[in-house]
């Protein structure tokens, strides 16, 4: 056959092509609340200077220096009472030794790993890939954490600066946690403007308080907390027979607490690829900053707040880090502005860090799902390319969290540095054994290092655990083993699934198909959607064709088998089935099963299927036909089809009037 | 095992012979089955005129066919039948072509 010349000169194609179909609600929905979508090609690492990255990266890290010193009173202050004074400021430089140490360990990890991933690439990296789900998970669960700790925290410095809110605490938590989410599934790009205003502020407002205050201390005028507020903690008494191992029991305890002031070390080795070029040396610089800073915050603050007697109060406000602030600026008119001003910027920057995370969390977990170790799901760029359902994951379980403390930064903080400090462990010794395994050039001091910061984190590890194990710590020691035996049982699946559907695919494609080809119409009764669907039955040319009808109404199936005889219907044949037990799907089911019998049979089951203008007009009937698909789609060589008939449509044009003008 | 002259002797007698289990009836045998109607087969105006149906008990089933016709009397879903006549094939499956047919009371 020759084809025929078009009469008129062709067209060009449309740039997109026409689908003339309105986008449903909730995707309208969508793009009203989190923007247009974007393309995959938008997906850009902005590159970030010094400064940005500083800002991006450290808010977590110094954000954590507005709670520590409080954190180690809270645990001091109730048993040797004043002593307590004496000791935070030994007990904070001990943690900041730590510190050093890790981010020695850690400019070495990001020298050599300075691709995204962090603990969970280089543990994979150098034991394989178990001890990575391991790093990943207590990783994750930190996350988790970091989002609650920071935003009880953050309302806690809001309700230090506005004590009538402190009954809402745990609705204003949890509205942070879904205002960030929220803000992330929009795709708050890294950029660094949102970022660098808190974390600036915060550290100038966090150096003015310093420099008044060592000032002060220099002079010798330094204020001093009132010994008797009410709802200050109780203050202990040393020397109530406490022995030397409880007390060095005490210290630990203390110093256990403190440990959350290093979480968020890690962000930046986890985003080196951020950095601009010399990336890594970048990264280096700046975590070295972020380190610096961070000591000299939480030194300074702890010395301070030492220095006045600022003991913590029962309830978690005013923070310590409020009290402080209080004193040092005093009562005067700019006093109070760099007064709030602290507890503006702690409470932004607080939130920020909990914005940290929401980066974090969905990145590490995609990285997991990639390896087949969580749901698919978690791979998957969302409508702005953020990870859509790792965020969504991770506001739901820190929001649960939340709640279930009560915003209650202090009950939060024992579950709160085992990850982390897990983590470390892995990815140090991981980097141990990098450098035994490379021997690259300096790798014995890389070595010393990697291996004094693995064993440095294992040690304050397993402090925290034992110390803060009935506060809270067995939730998390118990939780991480469980989670990782889940993970690895969902990668025992997916690998199954993978390895099933991958053998000998190419000998199934070229597999000789079934011989007869049966094609089922069910029809409740006879109507436009049931004639469209026994026309796309003949489009199919099968060898056997006919209707089915379940009867669970015998009277009205034999008006429809009345009906049936009188009508022409493509010559048709209509099977009515019995189904005395109403169980319409069952019955579909057995049809179809006795069509396959002969093992050499594909069966086509066509549902006719109306398409509804409005969605509540689907309310009106019932959902048989999912049933009957959904039950008849586990048998082998049954194929089900839907055939759409579109229900508030005009008449359909006639055949033959060509195509759309 | 069944007598070929006992066969002989009971056709053209309907009735008289025992009504069988569904399950032990033979291809090409006379029997006489009594059963529900699961399923029918009805057709429209524009095809051959025939009427199917598939008859079970507790044993097994076949179907019962009557050509020429598009609806018999009585032959309704669920309806207890007896039916008699020889046992054939109709597209593979064991069926009796136009039986004799008793309504049981259902």
């Amino acid at each position: 056959m020759r084809t025929m010349r078009p009469r008129t000169a062709p067209k060009p194609l449309r740039p997109a092509p026409e689908v003339e179909l309105p986008e449903k609600r909730g995707y309208r929905l969508k793009n009203r609340l989190l923007g247009p979508p974007l393309d995959t090609d938008q997906l850009e690492h902005e590159r970030l200077g010094k400064p940005t990255a500083l800002a991006v990266f450290a808010s977590d890290n110094l954000s954590s220096s507005a709670y520590a010193t409080e954190e180690i009173l809270r645990v001091l202050v109730p048993v040797v009472g004043v002593a307590a004074f004496s000791l935070v400021v030994p007990i904070t430089t001990a943690m900041l030794v730590v510190l050093g140490f890790l981010i020695l360990s850690y400019r070495e990890t990001i020298k050599e790993y300075p691709t995204a991933g962090g603990a969970y690439m280089v543990t994979r990296d150098n034991f394989g890939l178990l001890p990575a789900q391991v790093a990943g998970v207590a990783l994750l669960t930190d996350y988790v954490l970091t989002v609650s700790v920071s935003v009880a925290a953050g309302t806690a410095a809001l309700a230090s600066a506005a004590p009538a809110l402190v009954r809402y605490s745990v609705p204003i938590s949890v509205a942070f946690i879904f205002i960030i989410a929220f803000g992330n599934l929009k795709g708050v790009r890294e950029s660094g403007k949102i970022f660098a205003v808190p974390t600036y502020f915060f550290m100038a407002a966090m150096a003015a308080l310093l420099a008044l205050g060592l000032a002060q201390m220099i002079w010798g005028d330094l204020p001093r907390a009132a010994a008797h507020a009410k709802g200050l903690m109780k203050f202990g008494h040393p020397g109530d027979g406490l022995l030397l191992g409880a007390s060095l029991y005490l210290v630990l305890h203390a110093f256990a607490s403190g440990g959350a002031a290093v979480t968020g070390v890690e962000a930046i080795s986890n985003g080196v690829p951020a950095f601009r070029e010399p990336a890594w040396r970048n990264a280096r610089t700046t975590l070295v900053i972020m380190g610096s800073s961070l000591g000299a915050m939480f030194l300074g603050l702890s010395v301070l707040a030492a220095r006045m007697r600022v003991a913590p109060f029962e309830k978690g406000t005013p923070t310590v880090i409020s009290q402080v602030g209080k004193l040092a600026f005093g009562h005067g008119a700019t006093g109070t502005a760099l007064f709030y001003a602290l507890q503006v910027s702690t409470m932004l920057i607080l939130v920020l860090a909990a914005n940290t995370s929401f980066a974090d969390f969905p990145r590490l977990a995609s990285f997991h799902a990639g390896d087949n170790f969580m749901p698919r799901q978690l791979t998957k760029r969302g409508h702005r390319l953020v990870f859509s359902n790792g965020i969504i994951a991770l506001a739901v379980a820190a929001a649960v969290l939340v709640v279930a403390t009560g915003a209650k930064v202090d009950r939060l903080i024992p579950l709160y540095a085992i990850g982390v400090f897990t983590s470390f462990t892995m990815s140090q010794a991981g980097m141990a054994k990098h450098h035994v395994t490379r021997k690259e050039p300096g790798w014995r001091r890389g070595l010393f290092v990697n291996a004094t910061g693995a064993v440095l984190s294992l040690v304050v590890d397993a402090i925290i655990a034992v110390t803060k194990f009935r506060h809270g710590a067995w939730i998390v020691v118990v939780l991480v083993p469980i989670m990782v035996t889940l993970l690895v049982r969902l990668n025992r699946q997916y690998e199954a699934e993978a390895s099933e559907l991958e053998r000998d695919a190419e000998a199934a494609a070229t597999a000789p198909i079934l011989r007869r080809h049966v094609v089922l119409v069910f029809v409740a009764r006879l109507d436009r959607s049931a004639a469209r669907a026994i026309q796309y039955a003949r489009a199919l040319m099968p060898d056997e064709m006919r209707a089915v009808h379940i009867a669970v109404d015998r009277h009205a199936a034999e008006e429809l088998a009345e009906e049936w005889r009188r009508l022409g219907l493509s010559r048709v044949p209509l099977e009515l089935v019995d189904c005395p037990s109403r169980r319409v799907a069952r019955s579909a089911l057995e049809v179809v099963a006795a069509e396959l019998g002969d093992g050499n049979t594909e069966v086509s089951v066509l549902l006719p299927h109306r398409v509804y203008k409005r969605f509540w007009h689907r309310l009106l009937h019932d959902r048989t036909a999912d049933e009957i698909a959904k039950v008849i789609g586990r048998l082998e060589h049954a194929n089900v089809t839907t055939v759409p008939y579109h229900l508030g449509l005009p008449p359909p044009a006639p055949v033959g009037a060509g195509p759309r003008s | 095992m069944t007598d070929p002259l006992a066969a002989v002797t009971t056709n053209g007698r309907p009735g008289s012979t025992p009504i069988v289990p569904i399950g032990t009836v033979a291809w090409r045998e006379h029997a006489r089955i009594r059963g529900r109607i699961r399923s029918m087969r009805v057709q429209p105006w524009a095809n051959v005129a025939s009427l199917e149906c598939v008859v079970v008990d507790e044993t097994g089933g076949l179907l019962l066919v009557f050509l020429g016709r598009r609806r018999v009397a009585g032959v309704e879903l669920g309806r207890q039948v007896v039916a008699e006549g020889m046992i054939g094939e109709h597209r593979g499956y064991l069926a009796m072509l136009n039986p004799e047919l008793e309504l049981a009371a259902s």
